[in-house]
């Protein structure tokens, strides 16, 4: 009975001690320390007067230094956020916050044993402060010490089960060990301590089966978050792209108008949809996507390199020569030699030769390279050089059957046999290509019919891509060069 | 009538043709698998092929997959054990896998010292040194001048500190190929040990023009300093210093053949010591311009939080501050020094720990060279 009336007592006693650690001292503090709706400026003049004011106790006096410190850092004032932390862990040593912000501003700058160093103190002083391990493990990671920084991440999922950080860091982990049950364990006892789930929690099981290459499992996955939060961008831009791998485009694009309805600001939506439309034949709205996910992101580099093969594709020759010189040729290695076929495509043949040429001396290796130099020479009435003989001898890949045939070893029949593997992705961009190739040696050979015949249906065919994930090396992974030359030569153009 | 035979797969020939380029040989190994009717025997043959298509392409994952299903049709086939042993010992990083395959191969087909010397190996990447061994000299009963196990067994040698004994494992073993660049720069560096700077120069003059991205420089900078070649080891150094702030203490060897040319070298000195910050080895730097005490450095030294770290930096002090009082003329308190130095040993650590980003080992080559040679010196 008396336990029963003491109980209510502890509770107020409790809530005093609360509210004693939350002490008010007016309008100041209010800015200072809660941030009630406020500019950065007018916090930071806040906790300039409750600190020259003389009157706060040294707990209190510490909390305004790491607020201001805190306010210095997001002004990018960090030698002022420095000193702020730096005074407020002097003052109150146990207080978490200031090594947790220190640490943030040391990991920001990249001075990882440092920030790992003021981790560690926080850590000591509260394990359950949130974000706080996946931080801790973000460092352990950038040093390398990465049996330490997954246990980091696995403490934080232990404590917060739905901690989004930490779980997207260990699905990566997990699936780099191939440990994909594990990282199914994991987010769904996340999705279980959430009640429901979240959509972004859906999003992650999505993610884990994908990396499965489950796609049928993901977009169920998907669904259930978009089900959840219609109106969250990244799982509808996600299914999207998910719908777009599973080739059901009419629903992707859907889902990638409505992406781009909810985020315009957003590159990736233009991207993904640009990606869909080319896979899907719609070159001009291809192109027009990634001019905007450029105008929005302009070194994109993936939007660069797509929208170089939508340009190709559209006959627009002059924007892929310009997109292929904005790649960097050390991460694209064959930028140079798309340079040179839009130079191609645009009737500059001396130029288009010189710039195969050097593409030959600095990727020997890519058959494409001399087969391209073949055919601009041969246009040049020059002979084909020396070095397509050995090159077409090679056991290797395709387009080798295409150079065998320009050296009169192969026939076209064995070309188009050569294109037809048993891959899907890897047939259609082969047959592409094929039809084109020999549509233009027909044609040099003086067949228009044949050439015609052959460039309708490498057109027919259209752009295709190879799926890296397939694991099965190539040359080249799509057909867009090919697909857009054949189109324009039959409108007349080459 | 008969029925006609079996068309030949068209994949399966260029799949297993030697001839094949790696390209050709995953794909038509894929497509072998996907199109082509084949038996258990052949479709082994298909997954080892393209296993070690996927190793060229560092698909480890894939060539492991690959591996498994070979294994799981043909359990006993000592050519998918031995590509599976290979690909977790040089790829995957499972010597625990490594180690059970090459001893099933050993036990199956007998000692061969091939496999003996990669079961040793993949021990000593597991830190077990005396089954290492035991597998090395076993290797060496059978094949006495296998060069790859005479120079890994140095390794272990050196690290019991039987310098000599490594040294002579090495000297056969250059015996026995001369054009071996890992052997030899192995070799030179147990010369500098032993104190025979001019042929360990020799063999490392062989090992860096043959691999001049090395970072053996400094060690060699260190020979020519100490036979008073001090033109080649300025260069050196710069050579190191010019690679990573993880070689910043050569600075001080830099100042010290300024000093002994009679030139001032405290201006370069002062520009590293800027640019390090506060980061080790400025401490020790500082030292030798006056800033600060050797006391002080030696306390930096240990403030290091990774043990392997610091008696790195302990045994960079030791060297540093032994050669500054030598120049001074205190025979004494060098001595004491170098003896530390000395007693740290040869160590590696990974420097990144203390970087922050770089990835370069820190060691104690340099130290150890140095310290050895001074002992011997003032013993004289």
């Amino acid at each position: 009975m008396r336990l029963l009336l003491a109980a209510p007592l502890l509770v107020l006693w409790l809530a005093a001690s609360a509210w004693a650690d939350d002490r008010d001292y007016g309008p100041d503090w209010q800015v200072c320390i809660y941030a009630v709706p406020s500019e950065l400026p007018d916090r930071l003049e806040a906790c300039n007067r409750m600190i020259s004011g003389g009157n706060l106790p040294t707990p209190d006096l510490a909390r305004a230094f790491s607020n201001r410190g805190k306010v210095y850092h997001l002004l990018g004032a960090r030698q002022k956020a420095f000193e702020d932390y730096s005074r407020a862990q002097l003052l109150d040593p146990k207080r978490v916050k200031p090594y947790f912000n220190l640490g943030m501003l040391y990991q920001e700058d990249g001075h990882y044993v440092e920030a790992l160093e003021q981790f560690d103190k926080a850590l000591a002083l509260d394990p359950r402060l949130e974000d706080l391990q996946c931080r801790r493990g973000v460092v352990l990671k950038e040093l390398h010490r990465f049996d330490e920084a997954t246990a980091a991440f696995e403490q934080a999922v232990q404590i917060f089960p739905a901690e989004a950080c930490s779980i997207g860091y260990l699905i990566e982990i997990y699936a780099f060990a191939d440990r994909f049950s594990d990282a199914l364990a994991m987010v769904d006892r996340a999705i279980r301590a959430n009640g429901q789930g979240t959509a972004q929690l859906y999003g992650f099981r999505a993610q884990v089966h994908e990396k499965m290459r489950q796609f049928e499992l993901a977009l169920e996955d998907l669904n259930r978050a978009v089900t959840l939060d219609p109106n969250y961008y990244n799982t509808v831009r996600t299914r999207g792209r998910m719908l777009t791998k599973l080739k059901r485009y009419d629903e992707a694009l859907v889902d990638l108008n409505r992406a781009v309805a909810l985020a315009p600001e957003f590159n990736d939506a233009y991207q993904w949809r640009g990606d869909l439309e080319l896979r899907n034949g719609a070159y001009h709205q291809a192109f027009d996507d990634f001019r905007r996910c450029l105008s929005l992101q302009r070194d994109n580099s993936v939007c660069k390199v797509l929208g170089m093969q939508a340009a190709f594709l559209t006959g627009d020759f002059a924007a892929a020569a310009q997109l292929a010189d904005s790649l960097p040729p050390k991460f694209f290695g064959n930028a140079p030699l798309h340079s040179g076929l839009a130079k191609f495509a645009r009737g500059d043949l001396a130029a288009a030769e010189a710039a195969v040429k050097t593409y030959t001396k600095m990727m020997p290796d890519d058959p494409y390279g001399w087969l391209w130099l073949t055919i601009i020479q041969r246009r040049l009435g020059k002979d084909a050089p020396p070095e397509l003989k050995d090159i077409a001898m090679r056991h290797d890949v395709w387009p080798m059957p295409i150079l065998r045939h320009m050296l009169g070893s192969a026939s076209a029949e064995t070309v188009l046999a050569a294109a037809d593997v048993p891959d899907a992705d890897i047939r259609k961009q082969r047959t592409a290509e094929a039809n084109y190739y020999l549509g233009e040696l027909a044609a040099m050979a003086g067949d228009e019919v044949k050439s015609k015949v052959y460039m309708k249906e490498s057109v027919a065919i259209g752009y295709a891509e190879i799926d890296p994930l397939n694991f099965i090396p190539v040359h080249k992974d799509n057909d867009a060069v090919e697909v857009g030359l054949a189109a324009a030569t039959l409108r007349g153009g080459l | 009538m008969a029925a006609p035979a079996m068309a030949v797969p068209r994949y399966f020939d260029d799949c297993v043709a030697a001839e094949s380029t790696i390209f050709l040989r995953i794909e038509s190994c894929t497509f072998s698998l996907q199109a082509d009717g084949l038996d258990d025997k052949q479709r082994v043959q298909v997954l080892l092929n393209r296993a070690k298509g996927y190793a060229a392409r560092f698909w480890p994952k894939q060539a492991l997959d690959d591996l498994a299903e070979a294994k799981r049709l043909a359990p006993d086939d000592l050519e998918v054990t031995a590509a599976q042993a290979d690909l977790s010992h040089f790829i995957g990083g499972r010597e625990d896998i490594a180690i059970a395959d090459y001893k099933e191969i050993l036990q199956k087909k007998g000692d061969d010292p091939e496999t003996l010397v990669k079961l040793a190996v993949a021990y000593l990447v597991r830190k077990q040194d005396d089954l290492a061994r035991q597998s090395f000299e076993k290797a060496l009963d059978l094949d006495p001048d296998n060069v790859e196990a005479l120079t890994w067994y140095s390794t272990i040698l050196t690290r019991d500190k039987q310098y000599d004994r490594a040294l002579a494992e090495l000297e056969r073993a250059v015996a026995a190929d001369p054009n071996d660049i890992t052997t030899r720069s192995y070799r030179g560096q147990a010369l500098l040990y032993a104190g025979a700077f001019d042929r360990g120069i020799e063999d490392l003059n062989i090992a860096l023009k043959a691999h001049p991205d090395d970072t053996q420089f400094r060690l060699r900078g260190m020979a020519e300093y100490l036979t008073g070649k001090f033109s080649l080891a300025d260069e050196d150094f710069l050579h190191n210093l010019n690679i990573s702030p993880t070689y910043a203490s050569l600075a001080a060897w830099r100042f010290f053949i300024a000093l002994r040319r009679g030139s001032d070298g405290g201006a370069e000195l002062q520009r590293i010591v800027d640019s390090l910050a506060g980061r080790w080895p400025a401490p020790l730097l500082k030292v030798v311009l006056g800033q600060t005490t050797a006391d002080d450095a030696l306390v930096a030294a240990a403030s290091t939080p990774y043990p392997e770290l610091r008696q790195i930096y302990q045994s960079q002090a030791h060297a540093v501050l032994g050669e500054w009082l030598l120049l001074k003329g205190d025979k004494a308190g060098a001595a004491i020094h170098f003896e530390a130095s000395r007693d740290i040993g040869l160590l590696t650590a990974v420097a990144e720990v203390e970087t922050g980003r770089s990835v370069i080992p820190a060691d104690t080559l340099v130290e150890f060279t140095l310290a050895r040679a001074r002992l011997r010196e003032l013993e004289q």
